[in-house]
């Protein structure tokens, strides 16, 4: 099955942004699917609970097999862990392409384990 | 009648006015006075209220369950709650019971019935009597998140003619609940810029809600702030100043009663009283 990647970004640059490091706070997402590559708004990056929660709810709609960021707190784990998504934590200051390039070579490491 | 004692900024001296207050109502003949500790993050009045025959019992909130097998993986569950804490999968439904606040809503709107709801314990519920006085508190069980529940459960505990609530500081959910119903509410402050900048959200959070407000100024004398005008201007009744005293701070220390130590802690209760009831106790 074809990867769908999510990346936590700061900014719309596309693959060029850097990438956030919390996850169900971050702005925006960085849908990445072969050559197809999308800017996804976070609506819940300000919800006042459970943003990991709706974080995790939307990448399920949006058929992500992985998503990669600095951390997930453990809710957001419980709920794409649940999803079937798996979680890959990056070190900090990464771009979005450095990112997916690291995934690539297998060199991110893989958070928690999908159901 | 109910008098919510609050504060927005911590430590300003909320426990020792309220217990205080409630401990000397009793004392001068008021019937059917109860002390109630709001604050169930941290009660800490029945320490400075000699007290006997506790009696204590566990309080509960309804969070959904799922029945196995029943979900057809729908979605609208999880479109339903305003809480984010319901995940739907496929044919299943991920729970997050630290963000449900019990509405009920999910369960209502199932269409395959696949929701019921059970009971989570969070916290206790404690009664005792202290001589005249009866004391209720609540202790939130550790890790809990959501302390509403509790707070109304010791609000709703059994009514008593006159109730003094000890409020747990901040403007936040705790503490709207915790005011709720009183016929006043006292705000006791310290004239510091922390204390300044807390008490103006706690007067517009009891503004905002309706309710009665006026004020204690306690260490009265530890910094020159110009409280007395900026009360002035809002029509708020500064009905006390206790100032610092190292003697008190020991006795608190000790767990004194705050009436039992200081002349002024007494004259202060006496002016809260008088204004709250409309005549001397």
């Amino acid at each position: 099955m074809e990867q769908h990647i999510a990346i936590t970004v700061r900014g719309r640059e596309g693959l060029d942004a850097l990438m956030d490091p919390r996850f169900g706070r971050a702005r925006w997402y960085l849908l990445v699917a072969g050559s197809e590559v999308e800017v996804l708004d976070n609506p819940a990056f300000d919800a006042q609970h459970g943003a990991g929660i709706a974080a995790a709810a939307l990448m399920g709609e949006k058929g992500v097999t992985d998503v990669i960021a600095g951390h997930f707190g453990p809710k957001a784990e419980r709920g794409l862990a649940g999803q079937g998504v798996r979680m890959w934590n990056a070190p900090e200051g990464l771009t979005a392409r450095e990112a997916v390039e690291r995934l690539a070579r297998g060199e991110l490491a893989a958070q928690g384990t999908p159901r | 009648m109910r008098i919510a004692l609050a504060s927005g900024k911590g430590g300003t001296g909320k426990t020792l006015v309220a217990t205080s207050l409630a401990w000397w109502l009793a004392e001068h003949g008021e019937e059917d006075v109860a002390y109630l500790d709001a604050d169930v993050e941290e009660p800490n009045g029945h320490l400075f209220l000699p007290h006997e025959g506790v009696e204590s019992a566990r309080v509960q909130v309804r969070v959904p369950e799922v029945i196995p097998g029943r979900c057809v993986g729908c979605g609208v569950c999880q479109s339903t709650c305003v809480y984010n804490a319901v995940l739907a999968l496929r044919d299943d439904i991920l729970l997050f019971d630290e963000l449900c606040h019990s509405c009920g809503a999910c369960v209502l709107a199932c269409p395959e019935g696949a929701l019921v709801e059970r009971q989570r314990e969070v916290g206790s519920l404690l009664q005792a009597r202290a001589g005249p006085l009866r004391l209720v508190w609540g202790v939130l069980d550790v890790g809990e998140a959501r302390a509403v529940p509790l707070i109304s459960a010791v609000l709703d505990a059994r009514p008593a003619r006159l109730e003094v609530v000890d409020c747990p500081p901040g403007t936040s959910c705790s503490t709207m609940n915790a005011v709720r119903g009183a016929d006043l509410v006292v705000l006791v402050t310290e004239p510091t810029p922390f204390g300044l900048h807390d008490l103006d959200l706690a007067v517009r959070m009891c503004q905002a809600l309706g309710l009665q407000v006026a004020v204690v100024i306690n260490r009265s004398d530890v910094a020159e702030l110009p409280l007395e005008r900026w009360l002035e201007e809002r029509g708020i009744p500064l009905l006390a100043q206790i100032p610092f005293q190292a003697d008190l701070a020991r006795d608190l220390a000790e767990g004194v009663l705050g009436v039992d130590s200081s002349d002024e802690v007494r004259a202060a209760v006496a002016a809260v009283a008088h204004h709250a009831l409309g005549r001397a106790p």
